[in-house]
């Protein structure tokens, strides 16, 4: 725990992000154009958002510092990590996984030029694990759990958001460097086997403080979550605030 | 106010002034050549001209330095162990040092010893242009370059609120600590869950005001202020230009 405001908040510690220059250039290069789709796709989504409704640039811009803050906050995570992809699951849910692509892919420039997280290289690469297959597979979680009580489809989204996260990541460093005796399946059960120290323990927090974050939010920002179109949340806090209306008459 | 180490120095250090364009060209450069590099001793070599620049050039406190890649070097050292180790059958043949299944071959070792060789001068690179260029800059760069209006003003915006947002975490933070809102784990994923939602209706909120603020003002398209003119010196660029096509040249293998 930093007892300094301000000064030493983005984290210290392990975090998923493949480093700069980590990735062979082939294997770099073949992310990059990966992941180009998904971006170019949600920049044109945020480009038509934007002529549309020329003021919701900024609402995107408050969407990404965020993100990017979210990330840096410190976790009481159970192994000390820190910096950490929670900022993928929440803002899938909040924001769509097409707008994630472009904001997380424009975080992880700020990342790498700020933090010295990840890199230009590497853009490529995180953009596809943090980005794109987090919160889709977060975003795909949550809506299919819609009949589910509401923290427990939060809970589930944030927590998936993050593992597949991991597993990509972990998929791409076993593609890239193959055990001489066991090849991709033996490289990658040791990279799983590695990160999961770390990274297990880590989505179930973030799950929790996921579930704890729209918790706060739903007695803060309603109607804000409403408008966004966060599905259900209107209606779930009026019959909550309703059901609270009963207990106290 | 909030500061990220890596951004004080770029605001700054000694090569502030130079163009966007020139410190782009040589850390860009010296990145392109560590990534493809082919030969131990340019990685080195690469790794010692990134640094010296910065250090010696640019003058950017070593202690910033350090402290930026003490992160990433965490990880790129967890990911080399794993690298170096191979676990299965064929850990007989030319095993360095072996415990039960597991085993570090020459192999294994080379590789490992490779992509951290890599890794260290590629991150060197990327320091050069981070602690040298501030990310305003960088954008005016990338403007120029054509990329979409929109997502530069994105960036731009994103730049702007988040350092007030880290400020504002920062202070929620303490005031949770002086309640006592960190002393077990479950008050802290409270906490931490609490000052997640607060940070989000607080960028919310200044969004909006600015939003007001600006509408006020006859606001309509993009946010863009003006760039300070920096001519691009030709000696930096010729000098880094040749350094890295000689690096190249080296790395490719011609004489």
């Amino acid at each position: 725990m930093s007892p300094m405001p301000g000064r030493a908040i983005p984290g210290k510690g392990c975090d998923m992000h493949i480093a700069e220059g980590f990735l062979p250039p082939l294997h770099a290069a073949a992310w990059t154009l990966a992941a180009a789709p998904f971006v170019i796709h949600g920049a044109r989504e945020v480009r038509r958002v934007v002529r549309d409704h020329p003021t919701s640039r900024i609402l995107l811009g408050a969407a990404g510092a965020f993100t990017f803050v979210l990330s840096a906050i410190k976790l009481p995570s159970v192994t000390g990590s820190s910096s950490h992809p929670t900022g993928t699951g929440v803002g899938a849910i909040i924001f769509r996984p097409p707008v994630m692509a472009v904001l997380g892919c424009i975080v992880l420039v700020f990342q790498a030029l700020l933090l010295a997280h990840g890199g230009l290289t590497t853009l490529g690469a995180n953009t596809f694990s943090m980005a794109i297959v987090g919160p889709w597979a977060g975003y795909a979680a949550y809506r299919l759990l819609r009949k589910a009580p509401f923290a427990v489809a939060v809970f589930v989204g944030v927590a998936v958001a993050d593992l597949a996260t991991y597993v990509t990541t972990a998929t791409q460093l076993a593609l890239a460097f193959p055990d001489p005796t066991s090849g991709f399946l033996g490289a990658w059960a040791r990279f799983m086997g590695i990160f999961a120290v770390t990274q297990v323990p880590l989505a179930v927090v973030e799950g929790i403080v996921g579930v704890l974050l729209f918790r706060a939010l739903a007695a803060w920002a309603g109607p804000e979550l409403a408008d966004l179109g966060v599905r259900g949340f209107a209606a779930r806090t009026e019959r909550e605030s309703s059901e609270h209306e009963v207990t106290h008459a | 106010m909030a500061r990220l180490a890596i951004d004080e120095a770029a605001w700054t250090n000694a090569w502030r002034s130079r163009s966007a364009a020139e410190k782009s060209v040589l850390a860009l450069g010296l990145l392109a050549v560590a990534v493809t590099a082919t030969r131990p001793a340019i990685v080195l070599a690469v790794l010692v001209v990134a640094v010296v620049a910065a250090l010696a050039g640019a003058r950017v406190p070593a202690r910033t330095y350090l402290k930026a890649v003490a992160a990433p070097a965490l990880f790129v050292a967890i990911s080399a162990v794993s690298v170096a180790i191979t676990i299965g059958s064929g850990s007989g043949r030319g095993a360095l040092w072996s415990w039960g299944p597991v085993a570090v071959t020459d192999e294994t070792l080379a590789r490992a010893i490779e992509v951290t060789g890599r890794s260290m001068a590629a991150m060197a690179a990327l320091m050069l242009l981070a602690t040298t260029t501030p990310v305003s800059d960088l954008l005016t760069g990338l403007r120029r370059l054509r990329v979409p209006e929109a997502i530069i003003d994105i960036a731009a915006l994103i730049y702007r609120m988040l350092f007030t947002l880290l400020d504002t975490v920062g202070s929620i933070r303490e005031a949770q600590t002086a309640r006592l809102g960190y002393a077990t784990g479950r008050s802290a994923r409270r906490s931490i869950g609490s000052l997640g939602a607060a940070v989000l209706t607080q960028a919310w909120s200044r969004a909006r005001r600015l939003e007001d603020g600006l509408a006020g003002r006859g606001y309509t398209t993009s946010l863009r202020t003006l760039a300070v003119h920096r001519p691009v010196s030709v000696p930096f660029v010729a000098a880094s230009g040749a350094l890295v096509v000689a690096l190249a040249c080296w790395s490719v293998g011609w004489r």
